[in-house]
């Protein structure tokens, strides 16, 4: 397929972009769509046009919250979170999503497991975030849904979960 | 029988965890945890890695499968990934391949093993169960109107979707068999905004205002949601006076005859006027 039809697109995208037809299912029926600054049709058309240059750093990058809606409804099996998703791995997570989750990654490697306050902090420290944050932070604390200590995982187990962070021989 | 509690049932939701527990004790089951089991990855590892999005629920799923033959698990987004996974590789899609390959390296043990990766929304709903929902519950719940929420990720994508990812019944099924009256409305396969709490929670604000309009537009007196996340942002992120947002667990422990006040007093909304409520 000639360059700008999507076939170059297509290849490491894993999603058929080509086929869509513009009918705009997928953003008639996005619940984050109001948020965005291209509507998911538009990612899937700039993907065939091999202009998804266009996406980086982008609000839909930043907002899409994978909630599937797109993909399930379009009649031509193409998932245009798995675009964005796709395009994320490409271009960086931008804004605070892309903090957030880099800071979770982190300690998944770390302790194979989540501790939900640690990761708030550091993500209020790293953002600098707001007072209304904090207040949020005390009344769950007040809850008792933020458990002070970390989650404990055995070491051996640790070490496997960290080992599928480093692929040899290319995975 | 074992699950897999996953991160957020150990915190934010740990009231999830505690009547998850309890409901099933009243069903006559044990949970059994899972040894050592790890991080799901959630949402969150597929934007940087396609491979260790599949390879970090992959390893539960093989510690799963050494150990019976099914695994219950109540969290929507554990479920999601570790289904979703499971599914990939047994379709020989490459990426899952290439996860199932790193987590036999990594651990030794085999993904592909069989095991039901069961969500209790799937359990609770079957024929017989529904039955002795009924025959157990002694403090039904008066025909209370509740609005299921079913949100995304037990229903998205088509391949792991425990119930018609567009018109689901099994929620509405299970709240009708402990007393309960599902009300018809309009967001029950809505998304809530999902992890965006932290980095965009004006987004989340305002995905949570319509839901809880739409419920309580139909009559509902309490939203009912079978995920941890839905029933945070629904919880944390309403406009006060918010309208009380239970676990599914919590609805049918209550009918089970669960004391609900130490579940439903970790919610941020006041949820003890609706435990008065039930029979």
């Amino acid at each position: 397929m000639p360059e700008g039809l999507g076939g170059e697109a297509q290849r490491w995208l894993d999603e058929p972009v080509s086929r869509c037809y513009g009918c705009r299912k997928c953003s008639g029926g996005c619940p984050m769509g109001e948020e965005f600054d291209w509507a998911p049709h538009l990612v899937v058309r700039l993907a065939q046009l091999g202009r998804e240059e266009a996406l980086r750093g982008s609000r839909t990058l930043q907002l899409c919250t994978g909630c599937g809606t797109c993909g399930e409804r379009c009649p031509n099996g193409i998932a245009a979170g798995a675009v964005v998703e796709a395009l994320r791995r490409r271009f960086g997570e931008p804004g605070g999503a892309g903090t957030l989750h880099r800071g979770f990654l982190a300690q998944v490697r770390r302790r194979g497991r989540i501790h939900e306050l640690g990761l708030a902090t550091r993500f209020a420290w790293e953002t600098r975030a707001g007072m209304d944050r904090a207040a949020l932070g005390m009344a769950l604390w007040r809850h008792g849904k933020l458990p002070l200590w970390p989650p404990r995982l055995g070491g051996p187990a640790r070490r496997e979960v960290a080992a599928m962070f480093r692929p040899r021989g290319g995975a | 029988m074992n699950w897999y509690p996953g991160c957020s049932l150990e915190g934010t939701a740990r009231e999830y965890g505690a009547s998850m527990r309890e409901a099933c004790r009243l069903l006559g089951h044990e949970l059994t945890e899972l040894p050592d089991w790890s991080c799901c990855g959630a949402g969150v590892a597929g934007g940087t890695d396609a491979v260790l999005s599949r390879a970090l629920p992959l390893r539960n799923v093989a510690l799963a499968a050494a150990r019976g033959e099914e695994l219950l698990v109540p969290c929507a987004a554990c479920y999601n990934r570790l289904r979703r996974a499971q599914v990939e590789l047994a379709e020989g899609q490459p990426q899952a391949a290439a996860a199932g390959r790193r987590v036999e390296r990594s651990t030794g043990r085999s993904p592909g093993a069989p095991v039901r990766i069961l969500h209790p929304l799937q359990w609770w709903s079957e024929p017989e169960v529904l039955a002795e929902l009924g025959r157990r519950a002694v403090r039904p719940w008066g025909r209370l109107p509740l609005a299921a929420y079913y949100g995304c990720l037990l229903l998205r994508p088509a391949a792991v979707a425990l119930d018609d990812p567009e018109q689901p019944r099994r929620m509405e099924a299970i709240l009708t068999a402990v007393g309960a009256r599902p009300v018809a409305w309009p967001g029950r396969t809505e998304c809530c905004g999902a992890g965006l709490g932290l980095a965009a929670p004006e987004a989340v604000k305002r995905r949570v205002r319509q839901l809880a309009e739409a419920a309580r537009a139909a009559g509902a007196r309490a939203l009912v949601t079978a995920c941890p996340m839905c029933q945070g942002n629904l919880d944390a992120y309403q406009e006060a006076p918010g309208l009380p947002v239970l676990f599914l667990s919590e609805v049918v422990a209550g009918a089970l005859g669960a004391d609900l006040k130490p579940f439903l007093r970790r919610h941020l909304i006041d949820s003890a006027e609706v435990a008065d409520l039930a029979g």
